[in-house]
C-alpha cells in the first residue's frame, strides 16, 4: 500500500461503510490530479511531494468529517422533550428515594447521620441510571425517523399569531406529553416484565444486599392485564402524538383505558396484599420499637391508600372527560 | 470574538452563501472536481478541496447535479454536470442573486430612501 492509498484508507476508516468506497475513490482521484498538475508544471514528484500534498489536504479525520452530515446523539428536535422527560424522571426517582429513606428510618435501618452518605450514594446511582436510560432511549428515538417526522411536522405547521388572542385550545396536545408517556410506559413494561426483582425495597445486612419488601404474587397474577393496559396505552399515546389534538374517539379511548385501569386497581385493592414483606429479614434489620408485623401492615395500608387515591383520581378524570364530550355536543 | 474575527467570520459567511451558485454555474459543462477547483480559482474564487468535494456530493444527492466515472487519463475521474432541475435552480438563483446585488448596492450606497 503506497502513501496515497494509506491516506485514503485512513480517511475511509472515519466514514460510514455505505459511503466509504465511493468517497475513497474520488479522494484518490483528486490527489492523483494534484500530482499530475505538479508534473505538468515541471516538478519532480517524490515521496516528499506526496507528503506535502497530503499535509495540505489535512488530518484524515477532519477530511472525513467534512463528508459526514451532522449527526446527533439527541438532535435539536428531540432535545427539549428529552430535558422535560429527564426532569420528570429525576423527580420520580427523588420521590421514590425519599419514600425508601422514610421506610428505612421507620424500621430503624437508618438511625444515625453517619449512614446518610450510603443513602446519598445509592440516590446518585439512581440518578445516573435515569440519566443513562434517558440518553439511550432518546438516542434510539433519534434513529427512528417516524419519531423525528412527527416532531418536525409539529414545528412546520402553519402558525397564526392571531391564535394568541384566542382562549387556550383545550384540545391541543403538546407533543412532549405523549412522547414522555410512551417512554415511561415502555420502561414500566421492561422493568416489570424483565427485571421485576428491581421493584423492591432492600437494605445492606452484614455486607450483603437483602430484600425487605417486594411485589407479591397477588400483583404478578394480574400482570397479563397490566401489560395489556400498558400496550393499549402506548398505542393510545402514539395516536395522540400523530393527531396532535384530542378527538372524540381519543377521548372515549381515554375513558375506556381509565376504566380498565380502575378495574385492575380495584381488583388489586380488593385482593390480598401486593407488597410481600420478608419478615425474617425485617426482624433481623428492625431495631425500632414497632414490631415488624405492624410495619408490614402499615406499608400495605399505605399502598392501599395510594391505590384508593389513584382510583379516585381516575374517576374524576373519567367524569371530566365524559362531561367535556357531552358539553360539546 | 475579537472585531477582526467577527469581520473574518462575516466574510466567510458571505463567501459560503455564493459557493453553491458559483459551483452550479461552472458545471453547465461536465467537469471533474479538481478541474472545477482550478477553474473557480482562475476566476478568483478560492475554495478549499475539503469544502468543494462534499458540496458536490450534497448537490448531487439533492438532484441538482449528476455524475459519472470516466477514464480519460491514467486514472479514473468523477465528472459532474448540472441536471435538468439544477438548470432550473440556477435560473431561479441567478434572479435572486441579481435582486440581492441590486438591493445591497442601494443599501451600501446609503441610497435606500431611509435617510432624510
Amino acid at each position: 500500500m503506497n502513501l496515497i492509498e494509506r491516506y485514503v484508507h485512513e480517511v475511509g476508516t472515519h466514514l460510514p461503510a455505505k459511503l466509504r468506497s465511493d468517497i475513497e475513490a474520488e479522494l484518490q482521484s483528486s490527489i492523483l490530479d494534484i500530482l499530475e498538475e505538479k508534473r505538468r508544471d515541471g516538478q519532480t514528484v517524490t515521496d516528499a511531494t506526496v507528503l506535502q500534498v497530503l499535509k495540505e489536504l489535512g488530518n484524515p479525520a477532519k477530511v472525513a468529517a467534512s463528508y459526514r452530515p451532522p449527526d446527533y446523539l439527541i438532535g435539536p428536535e428531540l432535545y427539549p422533550i428529552f430535558i422535560k422527560a429527564l426532569k420528570l424522571g429525576l423527580f420520580v426517582v427523588s420521590a421514590i428515594a425519599l419514600v425508601v429513606l422514610a421506610v428505612r428510618i421507620a424500621i430503624g435501618d437508618v438511625t444515625s447521620w453517619g449512614q446518610f452518605p450510603e443513602s446519598i450514594g445509592t440516590y446518585f446511582n439512581w440518578l445516573i441510571a435515569v440519566l443513562g436510560y434517558g440518553v439511550v432511549t432518546f438516542a434510539v428515538l433519534q434513529r427512528i425517523s417516524p419519531a423525528l417526522k412527527v416532531v418536525s411536522r409539529e414545528r412546520e405547521k402553519e402558525w397564526d399569531p392571531a391564535e394568541l388572542l384566542k382562549k387556550p385550545d383545550a384540545d391541543k396536545i403538546p407533543l412532549s406529553s405523549p412522547i414522555i408517556a410512551i417512554i415511561f410506559t415502555l420502561w414500566a413494561l421492561v422493568v416489570f416484565n424483565i427485571f421485576p426483582h428491581v421493584v423492591a425495597i432492600g437494605s445492606v445486612k452484614d455486607g450483603n444486599w437483602v430484600i425487605l419488601a417486594s411485589l407479591s404474587d397477588a400483583f404478578f397474577r394480574l400482570m397479563p392485564f397490566i401489560n395489556a393496559m400498558w400496550v393499549l396505552l402506548i398505542a393510545f399515546h402514539v395516536v395522540r402524538a400523530y393527531h396532535g389534538r384530542w378527538r372524540l374517539a381519543t377521548r372515549w379511548a381515554f375513558v375506556a383505558l381509565q376504566l380498565f385501569g380502575i378495574a385492575i386497581t380495584a381488583t388489586l385493592l380488593a385482593g390480598p396484599d401486593i407488597i410481600k414483606v420478608n419478615l425474617d429479614v425485617l426482624n433481623a434489620v428492625n431495631t425500632s420499637n414497632v414490631s415488624s408485623e405492624t410495619l408490614s401492615n402499615s406499608l400495605n395500608l399505605i399502598v392501599r391508600a395510594i391505590m384508593g387515591i389513584a382510583i379516585a383520581v381516575s374517576c374524576v378524570e373519567v367524569g371530566r372527560t365524559v362531561y367535556r364530550v357531552f358539553s360539546r355536543k | 470574538m475579537s472585531p477582526n474575527e467577527s469581520v473574518e467570520s462575516g466574510i466567510l459567511a458571505l463567501r459560503r452563501g455564493v459557493i453553491v451558485l458559483a459551483v452550479l454555474s461552472q458545471l453547465q459543462e461536465e467537469q471533474y472536481g479538481y478541474s472545477l477547483l482550478k477553474s473557480l480559482s482562475n476566476k478568483g474564487l478560492e475554495i478549499d478541496q475539503g469544502t468543494l468535494y462534499p458540496l458536490l456530493r450534497r448537490l448531487e444527492s439533492q438532484g441538482l447535479l449528476q455524475s459519472r466515472w470516466k477514464v480519460d487519463s491514467d486514472h479514473p475521474r468523477r465528472y459532474y454536470v448540472v441536471s435538468a432541475s439544477g438548470r432550473k435552480a440556477i435560473a431561479q438563483m441567478k434572479e435572486d442573486w441579481a435582486g440581492i446585488v441590486a438591493l445591497m448596492q442601494k443599501m451600501l450606497a446609503g441610497d435606500d430612501g431611509d435617510t432624510a
